[in-house]
């Protein structure tokens, strides 16, 4: 289920806004871990024992890493935390990775002349990225002392399951929701605050995203011989747009949904389109995976306390990998491997542009802008043939345009463009969800207003409509 | 403070809404053409199944009461705001017109498997050889009679629509039986007058009183005259591509009726009108409020048959097989399927048929034998060629007749045409299911036979009659005798 889908806004939300709060304290996490597991079980049905399972093996694991550390046993603590990160690695690597991987086998079996294992099939449990790396952080901050394990075991398995963020997170830790796990306290302010980037997000997602999706979808389904170039990019500053406001509005949607149930999540996006260079892109796109990466795996490879060529070695790895959380395929490994070139490419000539002073900014924007959206090519393809493919119209001109984008490209899916790269080009601020939550004077109280009594109605309209496709005329 | 507190309280209701009122009593109307979703059951072991969740889903929506409301407001923005359908298979033209996309699928989603121009001629020359009377229409749809008011469609899939459109009525010009529809609703649209409603995929009145009135006469001549056939009052009339935008608007129409009724059979014998949804329209609907239907007040023996309900299930045989006058209109926008509708209907009439003997020839397989018969060898499969009695090639269209001589109960006889060149012959039939029928392969005239290689497939030991040849010529009518 997905919080855009008409049965999670006008059924399942309700219902748990209303029983969470009306639930005394002390009985909501019981409310928020019986929604979290029908939200899962919605997804994919049948993994959510496995899931709690290896929580609560999580839980035990955090809790012998503590004693161990209690007695001095620092190499049965390190033992344990191995085991501990096996064990969700190995979870990860079963669901996410084994069809990837018995699949190159095959090939590379049939390359050999001989026969490879069959191709396995396993249903993905949804949010399995997420809370996978949100499970082997709370091990390793127990590990290194950052965070006291988990007495109760239901806060274990409410941290792995919180329904807002089950699905594309933002990837939390512990120790930034522990205040609010045994006792959820949903204060007004934040209710307020909550509903706001709920409402932010779902506009974000459904009348901007899902309007100019079916031009990328047009683009990139006509990338076999017959794309011409002006097409190609518009599908790619199309994908580029779709997947910014539809990831941060899911983003907001998760914040705000779990501030109105007692959370305060993490930020996930500080208008990442407005970077400067690819490395600020990575400081305010998917804000918590680049921050795991850099806790959990960039620090404890060396970072970039090594030589040069360490630092190197090192911000290759974690691209890498970061382009293989996102997705079981070569274009993913590639597209991480594309940004982590341009990260070191910029700290080699001295292009990081972190700070605020920065020459030729527009231009600098620009450019990062243009680097980001030909990486989304390789993101979006559905093979490393079909990117280039793609590439390959998108440099060698060809004239005119494809029927099938020109036909997505209505006036509305226009109108979405046009609004989404007027935003994506406003002056960088802070964060449109922020501001509107939080700031305070006129201008933001009408956008409030604007936001609620407009954007929300019609967003919902729009879900709602969304599933009419009524039976074609009986008689025709 | 409060005021932001608002925001959530604000929200919830949003949310809270629709399900509030359905506790209260509000449903949602029907909108999807088709009854609702059942909720899922919620046994264990279906709670683990996903088809639950999607069934849920669906059940949910078709459900929420602020669904109907959510769709009109959605639909009403798109066209008021952006000239915009918010439908896929609907478009928005000039001035407000719909146009059913539906339409450009014979270009769109693949051509015709087979000459729609040849399938035309093919049935009427098979109605009129099993001695029955023929009309046929295949009229162009909105897009191509009233194109001034249409959306910007891709030029070339238009042009393709167009030129298969004409290949066809030109066709139907030239065959006995055969009506250029298309140029009637022409001549009226070049006087001004439109054909077709502004939200709606069928004609208006002037459509249908012209089609009334070439069926009543086709049913006996003079009849339209007779019975008095005309355009009534106006009234609102629910248009069928507003309704698919979810929207409840109306278009202004005339009903077609008949000033009196006709009893009395037609002197030429029992008349099967076979159509779609414009049949549906001009004949079975009531044309006004209150109004008897065409259809009843037609002469006693005149059989009306639809083809998407009633036909392809085999519900009108008995009528095709009573009727001495069969009248068929299909749309231009089922030119596709028009060759189901026609080798079905060949494959009823074909057994009334009889011809010149011929003979196969063996192009690839096992059969016990071959000559004037075959019985099919242990594979259960024989490649032949028909080599009919008349010759390889002749002026005019012929229909041959491979007869299933023998058959296993239960079992059937598939037939899958290769055409060594071009593309299949029209209005064959894929198959049939019983022994004592005999199975058609239509040849257009000029074709040679020894283009067409058929495989056969059923159980071994079925055996298949020598083949048949029948003219199909209206200068040559066969006798419809069964031995």
């Amino acid at each position: 289920v997905v919080f855009s889908s008409p049965t999670f806004l006008f059924a399942f939300l309700p219902i748990v806004l209303l029983a969470t709060w009306a639930t005394p304290a002390g009985g909501r996490r019981f409310v928020l871990l019986a929604a979290s597991a029908v939200f899962y079980a919605w997804g994919v049905q049948g993994v959510l024992a496995i899931v709690w399972c290896s929580a609560l093996l999580d839980w035990a694991t955090a809790l012998a890493i503590r004693r161990a550390h209690d007695a001095g046993r620092r190499r049965l603590a390190s033992g344990l935390l191995i085991a501990g990160i096996a064990q969700n690695l190995g979870l990860l690597a079963y669901y996410k990775y084994l069809g990837f991987a018995s699949h190159e086998v095959e090939r590379l079996a049939s390359l050999l002349g001989t026969d490879g294992p069959s191709i396995v099939a396993v249903a993905l449990p949804i949010g399995i990225s997420f809370f996978t790396f949100e499970k082997i952080s709370y091990i390793v901050d127990v590990w290194r002392g950052d965070v006291s394990p988990r007495r109760d075991p239901l806060d274990v398995l409410l941290f792995v399951s919180l329904f807002p963020r089950s699905i594309a997170g933002p990837i939390v830790r512990l120790r930034e929701i522990q205040d609010q796990l045994h006792k959820p306290q949903p204060v007004p302010e934040q209710v307020s605050e909550g509903a706001i980037r709920f409402v932010h997000g779902l506009a974000k997602k459904v009348l901007i995203a899902d309007q100019i999706a079916p031009v990328a979808d047009a683009a990139f389904a006509s990338s076999n011989g017959d794309l011409t170039t002006s097409s190609a990019w518009l599908g790619a500053l199309a994908f580029t747009l779709q997947i910014y406001f539809d990831f941060s509005g899911y983003s907001d949607m998760a914040i705000g949904i779990a501030a109105m149930v007692g959370f305060r999540l993490p930020e996930n996006f500080d208008r990442p389109y407005a970077s400067r260079s690819v490395t600020e892109f990575w400081r305010r796109w998917h804000m918590t995976l680049s921050r795991w990466f850099r806790d959990y795996v960039y620090i404890p490879l060396g970072g970039s306390r090594g030589s040069p060529a360490a630092t190197y070695r090192n911000l290759i790895v974690v691209f890498a990998l970061v382009g293989l959380w996102h997705g079981a395929a070569w274009t993913f490994v590639l597209w991480g491997l594309y940004h982590g070139m341009w990260l070191l490419a910029e700290r080699r000539f001295g292009l990081r542009a972190v700070g605020e002073q920065v020459r030729a900014a527009w231009l600098r924007r620009a450019l990062t802008f243009v680097i980001v959206l030909i990486g989304w090519v390789l993101f979006r393809a559905g093979s490393v043939d079909a990117a280039l493919h793609y590439y390959r119209a998108m440099l060698v001109p060809t004239g005119g345009t494809v029927p099938a984008v020109d036909g997505a490209l209505t006036n509305q899916a226009l109108l979405a463009l046009v609004v989404a790269a007027v935003l994506v080009l406003l002056p960088r601020r802070q964060s449109g969800g922020l501001w509107l939550a939080r700031a305070t004077g006129s201008a933001p109280a009408i956008a409030r207003v604007m936001a609620l009594g407009v954007l929300a109605p019609l967003a919902m309209a729009y879900t709602l409509a969304d599933g009419f496709h009524p039976f074609l005329y009986f008689r025709f | 403070m409060r005021r932001r507190a608002g925001y959530a309280v604000w929200l919830l209701v949003l949310l809270a809404v629709p399900a509030i009122s359905l506790l209260l009593g509000a449903r949602q109307p029907l909108m999807d053409n088709r009854p609702k979703t059942p909720w899922p059951s919620i046994r264990i072991a279906d709670l683990v199944d996903s088809k639950t969740y999607k069934q849920l889903d669906t059940a949910w929506l078709e459900r929420v009461p602020t669904r109907k409301q959510a769709v009109q407001a959605h639909a009403q923005l798109s066209i008021d705001l952006f000239g915009e359908s918010t439908n896929p298979d609907v478009s928005v033209g000039r001035r407000g017109w719909l146009y059913y996309n539906w339409a450009l699928r014979p270009c769109r989603d693949g051509r015709p498997t087979v000459d729609p121009g040849d399938a035309a001629a093919i049935m009427a020359l098979t109605i009129i050889a099993s001695g029955r009377r023929a009309l046929i229409l295949e009229p162009a749809d909105k897009l191509l009679i009233h194109p001034t008011d249409a959306p910007r469609y891709p030029r070339k899939v238009v042009r393709c629509l167009a030129a298969l459109q004409q290949k066809v009525a030109n066709r139907l010009a030239t065959t006995p039986g055969g009506v250029d529809f298309d140029a009637r609703l022409r001549r009226i649209e070049a006087a001004g007058q439109s054909t077709f409603l502004p939200h709606d995929s069928h004609w208006n009145y002037r459509g249908r009183l012209e089609y009334a009135r070439l069926v009543l006469d086709f049913i006996s001549p003079g009849l339209s005259y007779a019975t008095g056939l005309h355009a009534g009052a106006e009234h609102d009339r629910h248009s069928d591509l507003y309704r698919q935008l979810g929207l409840p608007a109306n278009d202004r129409d005339r009903a077609v009726l008949l000033e009196r009724a006709s009893p009395q059979p037609a002197r030429s014998g029992p008349t099967l009108v076979l159509g779609d949804s414009q049949m549906i329209d001009t004949f079975l609907e009531p044309p006004a409020p209150g109004v008897a239907t065409i259809a009843e007040q037609l002469p006693q023996g005149t059989m009306f048959c639809r083809i998407e309900e009633d036909f392809y299930v085999g519900a009108c045989d008995q009528a095709v097989a009573q009727s001495s006058a069969i009248a068929i209109e299909s749309v231009g926008r089922n030119l596709r399927k028009f060759e189901a509708t026609c080798s079905q209907l060949v494959a009823r009439i074909t057994q009334s048929m009889r011809g010149a003997k011929g003979r196969y020839a063996l192009v690839d397989g096992t059969p016990a034998q071959v000559g004037d018969r075959i019985v099919l060898g242990p594979d259960g499969k024989v490649v032949v060629r028909v080599v009919p009695a008349g010759g390889d090639v002749r002026d005019e269209a012929r229909l041959l007749r491979v007869p299933i001589e023998t058959l296993a109960p239960g079992a059937g006889v598939d037939m899958v045409q290769h055409p060594v060149t071009g593309t299949p012959t029209p209005c064959a039939t894929p198959g049939a299911g019983s022994a004592g029928i005999a199975l058609a392969l239509p040849l257009p005239a000029h074709r040679p036979a020894s283009d067409i290689v058929v495989q056969l497939d059923a159980p071994p030991g079925t055996t298949l009659g020598a083949p048949q040849e029948v003219p199909l010529s209206d200068s040559k009518t066969i006798s419809a005798q069964v031995p």
